[in-house]
Formats: C-alpha cells, sequence, structure tokens
C-alpha cells in the first residue's frame, strides 16, 4: 500500500518535470528514486529524457499545418456536416493534394535554369526522344533516382550551363543519381525452358551530387571557420548525415519489384542516435509499393552516419531523405553516363 | 452597440461567437483532430463546441466565455466520442491508421509517434498530457478544465509520457 503512495508520488514528480513545473526539491526526489528503481529509469528515463519525450509533442504540433476553416458555425447547426459539404470539402482536399503532389514532382523539371532540362532526364521520362533501335532490347532496369527534389536545386557550373545553351538537344544526361539496376534480366530462362529467376547483380552507376543549397546536405565546416563561428558566440550545428556520402545508401528492391514494374517516392527520415546509428526509420511518404518503402529502410538501417553536432557535442538528429523508383524499359533511355 | 448589431443584423451572442470562431478555430480543430485521430470528425465536434457556445451565450448573454471553456467542452466531447469508439480504436494497431488523419505534409516521425501514442492511450491521459504539452495550460489550468487536482494530471501525463516513449523506441 505505502509502496503504491510511492509510485503514485514519483510519476507526478516525473510529470512535473517533463512540463518543467517542477521544483529543485522535486528534481533531487527524482534523481534519488531513480537512482534506485531500475524500473522506472528503464521506462521513463531521466529527467532530460522526461523532457525529451515531452518535447516530441511540442514538434508534432509545431509542424501541423491544417487549417480548417468553418465558416459561419450558426448556419450549419445540424450535427456534422451536410452531404454537400463534405462532399465539396472532400474535393477540395483531393484537389488541394492533387496540386501538392503535382508541384512536388514538377520541381525537378522546372524548366527555369537554362539547362536543368538537360541536366536531369525529367524524373525518369524519356529524354532522349524516341530511341527506336534501343526498344528492341528490353531490358528491364530499376532505376533509383536519389533524392529528386534536391536535384532540382542542384548548381549548374557556368561551363555546362554555356554548353546546354549552345545545343539545346545534346544527349548527356549527366544526372545526379544513384542507379541501381541488375545486369541481367530477369526472366532469363534456364536450360528446361523455365524460368530463372537470378539475383540480379546491382551495380551503382551515377554517383550523388549533393548541393550546398539543398537543407539536408551535411554542412562541412573547416576548423578554422569552427573557430570563429566559436568565438562569434553563434552556435554550430552539424546535421546528421550517412558516412560515405549521400550514396551511402543504397536500396536494393526485392525482384517483384521488376515484375510489378513499381514506381514511387519514398521519402524516409531516420532518427540517428549520439553515437551515429540509426535508431529508427519512418517512412513519411510512401511509394505505393511496400517493398520498396522497405527496401528504402533496410538500406539507411544498414547505413552509418555522423551524428548532429551542437558545438562540437554530438546529439540525437534525424537524417530526412528521398529516393525515387523508376522502371526503364530499354537500354539508353534515361540511364546516366557513369561518372566514373 | 445596438445600432451595429441591427446593421449587421446579428444577435450580441452571434457576434461574440463569431469572433470566438476567428480566434479559436484552428487550433481547437487541431487539439482534437489529436485528441480523435480523424479529421472529419475533429471538424464535426469543433462545429459543435461552437455552437453549444453560441446556445450557452443566448441563455446567459454576461457569461464571459474563455478558450478554457473551448477547450473543456472540445475535452469531454472528444472523450465521450473516444468511448463510444473504443471499440474501433483497438481493432487496427498499424501505423498506417495513425498517417490517414494527418495530412500529407505533415506525416514527420514525431507527428506519427504521437498519433500512435494517442491512439494507444486512455482517454484521461490523453486529454492530459494534449491539454499541458500540445495546449500549453499549466497543470492546475488543466486540472481545472478537466475537474481533478493538479497531482492527478502530473501522474496522467507521466504515465502518458511512457507510452510515448515506448512508441518512439519500437522499430516501424
Amino acid at each position: 500500500m505505502r509502496e503504491k503512495q510511492l509510485h503514485k508520488e514519483i510519476e507526478s514528480l516525473a510529470g512535473a518535470i517533463a512540463l518543467g513545473e517542477a521544483t529543485d526539491a522535486d528534481r533531487r526526489a527524482y534523481r534519488e528514486h531513480i537512482a534506485s528503481c531500475a524500473l522506472c529509469l528503464t521506462e521513463l528515463g531521466g529527467e532530460h529524457e522526461l523532457a525529451r519525450t515531452n518535447a516530441l509533442v511540442g514538434q508534432a504540433r509545431d509542424g501541423e499545418v491544417w487549417d480548417p476553416q468553418l465558416g459561419s458555425v450558426l448556419r450549419r447547426r445540424s450535427r456534422g456536416l451536410s452531404p454537400v459539404v463534405r462532399f465539396a470539402a472532400a474535393f477540395a482536399m483531393t484537389f488541394g493534394l492533387a496540386a501538392a503532389t503535382l508541384h512536388y514532382f514538377a520541381v525537378p523539371v522546372r524548366p527555369a535554369p537554362a539547362s536543368a532540362v538537360s541536366y536531369i532526364p525529367a524524373a525518369g521520362t524519356t529524354v532522349h526522344g524516341p530511341a527506336p533501335a534501343a526498344a528492341q532490347t528490353q531490358q528491364r532496369r530499376l532505376m533509383v533516382y536519389h533524392n529528386v527534389v534536391q536535384m532540382a536545386r542542384a548548381p549548374v557550373t557556368p561551363s555546362e550551363a554555356r554548353s546546354a545553351a549552345a545545343q539545346p538537344f545534346v544527349k548527356t544526361p549527366e544526372i545526379a543519381a544513384v542507379t541501381v539496376y541488375p545486369q541481367t534480366a530477369p526472366h532469363s530462362k534456364g536450360p528446361a525452358g523455365v524460368p530463372v529467376w537470378r539475383d540480379p547483380v546491382w551495380r551503382t552507376v551515377a554517383r550523388m551530387t549533393t548541393t550546398s543549397l539543398s537543407e539536408t546536405s551535411p554542412q562541412r565546416v573547416s576548423s578554422a571557420e569552427m573557430l570563429q563561428l566559436r568565438s562569434a558566440g553563434r552556435s554550430l550545428t552539424n546535421e546528421a548525415a550517412p558516412l560515405g556520402g549521400e550514396t551511402a545508401i543504397n536500396p536494393q528492391p526485392p525482384m517483384i519489384a521488376y515484375a510489378e514494374g513499381a514506381e514511387g517516392t519514398t521519402a524516409f527520415e531516420v532518427l540517428i542516435d549520439e553515437h551515429g546509428t540509426p535508431t529508427k526509420c519512418v517512412i513519411t511518404k510512401p511509394a505505393g509499393y511496400r517493398f520498396l518503402d522497405e527496401a528504402v529502410c533496410k538500406a539507411a538501417m544498414k547505413a552509418r552516419y555522423s551524428p548532429k553536432t551542437l558545438d562540437g557535442r554530438a546529439v540525437p538528429g534525424l537524417y530526412r531523405d528521398a529516393f525515387t523508383f523508376r522502371v526503364s524499359s530499354n537500354q539508353s533511355e534515361g540511364l546516366p553516363r557513369p561518372i566514373h | 452597440m445596438e445600432q451595429v448589431y441591427l446593421v449587421t443584423g446579428m444577435s450580441a451572442a452571434q457576434s461574440r461567437v463569431d469572433a470566438l470562431v476567428r480566434e479559436h478555430q484552428t487550433k481547437l480543430a487541431r487539439y482534437v483532430r489529436r485528441m480523435v485521430g480523424d479529421a472529419d470528425v475533429a471538424l464535426d465536434i469543433t462545429q459543435d463546441v461552437f455552437f453549444s457556445a453560441y446556445r450557452t451565450l443566448q441563455r446567459e448573454p454576461e457569461r464571459p466565455l474563455t478558450a478554457g471553456w473551448l477547450y473543456k467542452t472540445a475535452t469531454n466531447t472528444a472523450i465521450s466520442f473516444l468511448r463510444r469508439k473504443k471499440i474501433l480504436r483497438f481493432v487496427s494497431l498499424d501505423r498506417e491508421h495513425d498517417v490517414r488523419s494527418l495530412r500529407i505534409d505533415e506525416r514527420s516521425s514525431a507527428s506519427i509517434d504521437l498519433q500512435t501514442a494517442m491512439r494507444r492511450l486512455p482517454a484521461e491521459q490523453a486529454a492530459a498530457i494534449m491539454l499541458t504539452s500540445y495546449a500549453g495550460y499549466s497543470s492546475q489550468e488543466a486540472a481545472a478544465i478537466l475537474g481533478t487536482s493538479a497531482d492527478a494530471i502530473r501522474q496522467r501525463v507521466c504515465r502518458a509520457l511512457r507510452t510515448m516513449r515506448a512508441v518512439m523506441m519500437e522499430p516501424v
């Protein structure tokens, strides 16, 4: 009975600490308790852990953008909305989403910078125009465009821009992308005429070039600059990033991806702890095929990361990225030239 | 003042409710959406809250209606909705269900984790953590809204945090 009472007190202390309402005496009492209570330590964590868990709520709230407009409440006093209004709302919502999605996919192919069209092969669509000869060699490939959204903002060097302007139809899709594809076609037949599903040989063709403009790209700051920043009293943050650059995450979809012709964009977030170990992978935008999402998460969990640093101190952080999968049906279409 | 109402064709209660709607609709609707985990239901409940504010003002024109009153009514409606829907809530335990209530641009890991945790919490704990951490009330104010003691609120917050931590830790 007494223990139950004590446990209630500890819970209320922990709640006060999480909400930032605790006095120093409360904190001391809580510290003393968890020093002797392993269960509380594993289930609740220390003072900072409580505050961090609580901060999740604030993070989630600050990320919200839903802004419903009720209009005149009194006109619609029946329970709930009328079917017409519901339909209109659903229509508006769908339309808005569709517009947002279009925008999402339209960003990479925006033709504004002079050479962007030849630089990025329009997210897997034909850049080359008709390729009649190559169309006969029906080798299906699964192309993984690394982070299409970032690619749109890849800076174009002046020389590239000039050459692209001089030859607008030049066929050099030197895109910033990771392309993974099997060298053997999956539909090959065995000796007895039975289809054999061989494991594909994976090969990285092009390397992702990151841009300093992108929000998620790691900021490399030299130690001299770091000292300068330190002395200027500004806090210095390095976001979590995969070790070995952006190509370190290398999703390898299963054979069924070819059979299905699976295409889509998977956006994901990986939680990186202070040691650089990925602790959790969350799909924030599914590709529509579960195996694509799983392949991405599996690859993301396999990679090693450099942890987020605040003033040189490693803290748990978040790495956000996206992969776009496209199936190309012939040899040359949209296939980037190998960089190395 | 009376002339103003005559010109606009609105009663005092109507104009006060309109002001309340303009000021609080977004926050309140998002709060209810987190509580019930469904955007459509959240809109319905928010409508109901403002309509009952209107009826209250018609009955007692002098009554000051604060944000606290709105949150109290919304919380009670949401809790009774959750109790009615209890069986439904525990049928599907996968995360895809939680994602559906959120807009596509709101699906960060923190957001999904919170929604998953909210669905697993008992209604009282959900209300406690939402009023304090989410809506920003202190535990005393939340206690006044829910009609309990501040200690009980803190205790519920602690239990809710325990569930949330478990959700954050578990692999997807």
